[in-house]
């Protein structure tokens, strides 16, 4: 098991074009090594998730522009692309009551990676080797 | 031209354990693999977005759970 290697930003702000080029433009600025950045909207709220390493510097100066700003730990897997294994992983979470705050895939193959942040990390990681899976906190580009 | 086989579906739930279990549980029973995941909580709500077959939601009921196939 590796230490967390990056941190999961999460930057939530009322949509609004200035506000999200500001942040942009602050993130260019800071030349932040982002291997993943996403944008969601739900109704007129605007959430901007982005890996990085963790810079507490970096967390003051978006905090400034007037957003919400959390971090979360997050740590990655690799499972098969079947239906079954997704559902076994969801139901397994979800008998245990655990919470997902975000998720993203990416199939490569036969394989998926998921890079997965909960609000139980211990529990979730415990179960999710019992299911024979190998979680880590690295996360790779 | 190639024709375009899957669609990107979008549903917001509530926050809170089960939600996504739920889904998944449709796309096992249809047989269905996706090609992409995505989840993202705003406050009460999450955002679940996925990538299937662009049949889907028609021949397997995912309409019923509010998903809608998008561009976005």
């Amino acid at each position: 098991m590796h230490p967390p290697s990056k941190t999961q930003y999460n930057v939530e702000f009322p949509t609004d074009a200035d506000l999200h080029g500001r942040l942009t433009r602050l993130l260019a600025k800071r030349k932040v090594d982002m291997p993943s950045v996403v944008t969601t909207h739900v109704g007129d709220r605007t959430l901007v998730q982005f890996l990085a390493p963790k810079n507490d510097a970096l967390r003051e100066d978006i905090k400034k522009l007037g957003v919400a700003v959390r971090e979360e730990l997050i740590f990655q897997f690799e499972m098969p692309n079947h239906h079954w294994e997704l559902h076994k992983l969801a139901k397994t979470l979800a008998t245990e009551g655990i919470n997902i705050l975000s998720l993203y895939s990416q199939v490569q193959g036969e394989q998926m990676r998921i890079v997965l942040a909960v609000d139980q990390p211990a529990n979730a990681m415990a179960l999710i080797e019992k299911l024979g899976f190998d979680p880590d906190y690295a996360i790779y580009d | 031209m190639q024709r375009t086989t899957e669609a990107r579906y979008n549903i917001v739930v509530k926050n809170r354990p089960g939600e996504l279990a739920k889904l998944t549980k449709l796309l096992s029973d249809a047989g269905m693999n996706v090609s992409g995941l995505r989840i993202a909580n705003l406050g009460d709500k999450s955002s679940i977005q996925f990538v299937a077959p662009k049949d889907t939601g028609r021949k397997h009921g995912l309409r019923r759970t509010g998903a809608k196939p998008s561009l976005g």
